[in-house]
């Protein structure tokens, strides 16, 4: 009510606003249009994904007793949050050494998908084969090839072996052959991982305006100068979105050890599914805490700031009118 | 040093072509704005190589050991050639996939819906790109969460909610799913999207209001034609995750569909079945080279489709002549 009031004040205002039932303002109908453009996802998200949400945080307050023919809950309470720490032995350390690898690889990850995707973005000859190579791990990660290959030929790690370098770092066995070993490995994982990002900053780049680096080598500007200065402000959204990406993606891949308990958990006799569903929300909440990390450091508050900046100003100005006319 | 004064003495001509040339060298290793030079280029090249052949590696060692007889196979001179290019593992891999039916069982369960998947994210992230939609952070914020819980964890009440509508055993699940945009890793298309359509600049959008077009005529005229990079991209992964997604169809449509990923999975007792214990005496039992022929031959058609498309997300741009602000 008090909304509509402010949107018009001249008596004529009034007048056209009580013959049509329907009268709206712009900024209204916006609203309604985005709605309806989104109504899909928000239906999809109340139909189908709330429900799967909210049983499985049922649940993990509950012991699910399954007797035949009916599944009846009896409530526990934190109890399955604390023996996750308390009792099990396995999953505190299990979780630190998933979150602590998640962290490590995520900024790894993005850097090396921003340079590749930089890299394949010139022109030069074969690029098109090279770009069908970057985009082999989005086929090869997804499903039961990445489990085939993994019985077969331990495609994430022969590669290091092939150039015999690990052979030849084992038989020095000091503490940096050692180092190196495992940041070669990881190195190749990470890599394996990077392949969803690499497109995702292709085709972001395809956006930046050409003719951006044109009137920046024209002033004078270095390659290196209108990376910073124009590809990677383009870029920032994109960056944030990617380390997301990659904070799920590594979290959630099948082979990571929580991930692999908390599956294995699942069948837990006397507490199935619950003490799963527990685990599965605490390790949320970790991966979580590190998006939220990652959010703060890369969001761009200058935009926001701006924006807010923006509104306070249109605000003021509206009221300064409103009080003018009074 | 000396000989370059010694050089310069000779006049200003001679200096004039030295530094021609010193440019021309200069040009060609270091390049200039135009075009980048030969170091660059190989430094191009040698990352890029040797960081693919990571990726390579793997396809290298299918490609060269499907190939392989089960001579080959034992014998140790053997590394990546083969004596002679045999078809027989990729006809009898084929044959235990059930190839053709496989094929349109997977292509049943991953055309449509990845198309829908594509198209209604496309919508969803519009509105919240290009619209002060209603709690618009709320979504975004729900989004990234939902995506940030394992799929194992939702997946049983999913099963419960689709067998209480009577859904489970046919594959509407998989459509409905991707209808309402809910399918795998959706958030990610989503938060896609919105980047893609909050970045390209609004006055192209209120030209085309005050020359009179509608909205939906803004969506698909402007903003679509704006983000077919994005739009492409989402199309690859969204196929590719649907195509190798074996549990989603395998949980929801029991029997009423059968993937080539989910004949795969089960490879090794299907092969035992189809090929009895008289031939396996014979040097026909199973070994790594079908199986890897087999594996091959499920990730072939998405090789396929990434050819067929890889050109259209790298060429839009320059064709629709719009480009970003």
């Amino acid at each position: 009510m008090k909304k509509r009031r402010a949107s018009g004040d001249s008596a004529e205002g009034v007048s056209r606003r009580r013959m049509s039932v329907f009268h709206m303002t712009n900024k209204r109908r916006d609203a309604l249009a985005g709605l309806l453009f989104f109504l899909p996802w928000l239906i999809g998200f109340f139909a189908i994904t709330a429900y799967p949400l909210i049983y499985s945080i049922i649940i993990s307050f509950n012991q699910v007793v399954i007797t035949p023919g009916k599944i009846s809950f009896e409530p526990v309470g934190w109890e399955y949050f604390r023996q996750a720490f308390a009792v099990d032995t396995e999953f505190p350390t299990k979780l630190m050494s998933s979150l602590s690898s998640v962290l490590m690889g995520t900024p790894l990850t993005v850097v090396f998908a921003l340079i590749i995707s930089l890299l394949l973005n010139q022109k030069f000859r074969g690029r098109a084969i090279y770009r069908l190579i970057f985009f082999l791990p989005v086929i090869i990660m997804s499903g039961p090839v990445m489990s085939e290959l993994l019985t077969e030929t331990s495609a994430m790690t022969i590669d290091i072996n092939i150039f015999n370098v690990a052979g030849l770092l084992q038989t020095v066995d000091s503490f940096w052959a050692q180092t190196l070993l495992t940041f070669l490995n990881s190195f190749v994982q990470i890599l394996w991982f990077s392949g969803v990002q690499t497109i995702i900053f292709l085709a972001a780049l395809q956006k930046v305006d050409r003719s951006m680096y044109e009137v920046a080598s024209i002033d004078g500007a270095s390659v290196w100068e209108s990376f910073w200065k124009i590809t990677l402000p383009h870029l920032k959204p994109i960056i944030l979105l990617n380390t997301i990406y990659t904070i799920v993606e590594m979290g959630t891949f099948a082979s990571d050890p929580t991930n692999q308990k908390i599956v294995e958990d699942m069948q837990d006799i006397g507490r199935p599914f619950s003490y799963s569903a527990a685990e599965s929300w605490i390790y949320a909440a970790g991966l979580l805490v590190l998006m939220v990390i990652a959010f703060l450091l890369l969001n761009n508050w200058k935009e926001v700031r701006r924006a807010r900046d923006e509104k306070r100003r249109q605000h003021d100005e509206q009221r300064a009118r409103r009080r003018g006319k009074a | 040093m000396k000989s370059a004064d010694s050089t310069m003495n000779k006049g200003p001509g001679a200096a004039e072509k030295r530094r021609q040339i010193l440019y021309k060298v200069r040009r060609f290793f270091l390049g200039n704005a135009e075009k980048s030079g030969f170091v660059s280029k190989l430094a191009t090249y040698v990352i890029l190589t040797g960081l693919g052949f990571v990726f390579v590696y793997p396809i290298l060692y299918m490609l060269s050991t499907s190939f392989m007889d089960s001579k080959d196979l034992v014998d140790s001179t053997v590394t990546w050639v083969p004596h002679q290019l045999s078809l027989e593992n990729f006809i009898k891999a084929g044959k235990t996939l059930e190839f053709w039916d496989g094929l349109k069982d997977s292509l049943i369960m991953t055309v449509l819906p990845s198309v829908f998947q594509t198209a209604v994210l496309a919508l969803s992230g519009y509105a919240l790109g290009r619209f002060p939609v209603p709690f618009k952070k709320v979504w975004i914020a729900l989004a990234v969460f939902i995506f940030l819980i394992p799929e194992q964890v939702t997946m049983i009440p999913r099963y419960l909610l689709f067998n209480s509508y009577g859904l489970v055993g046919t594959i509407w699940p998989t459509y409905l799913i991707a209808v309402l945009g809910q399918g795998i890793k959706s958030s990610v298309f989503l938060l896609v999207y919105w980047q893609f359509f909050s970045s390209y600049p609004k006055s192209l959008d209120e030209a085309a209001q005050i020359d009179g077009a509608g909205r939906i005529r803004v969506f698909l005229r402007i903003a679509l034609p704006m983000a077919v990079p994005a739009i492409v991209v989402c199309f690859l992964f969204s196929f590719i995750w649907t195509w190798n997604n074996t549990t989603q169809v395998a949980q929801y449509s029991m029997g009423a569909a059968t993937t080539l990923p989910m004949h795969l999975e089960q490879f090794v007792d299907k092969f035992n079945k189809l090929y009895s214990s008289a031939q396996l005496s014979t040097g026909g039992a199973l070994n790594e080279a079908i199986r890897l022929a087999g594996t091959l031959l499920t990730i072939l058609p998405l090789v396929v489709l990434y050819l067929i498309l890889q050109k259209q997300f790298v060429e839009s741009i320059e064709r629709t002549g719009i480009t970003g602000e």
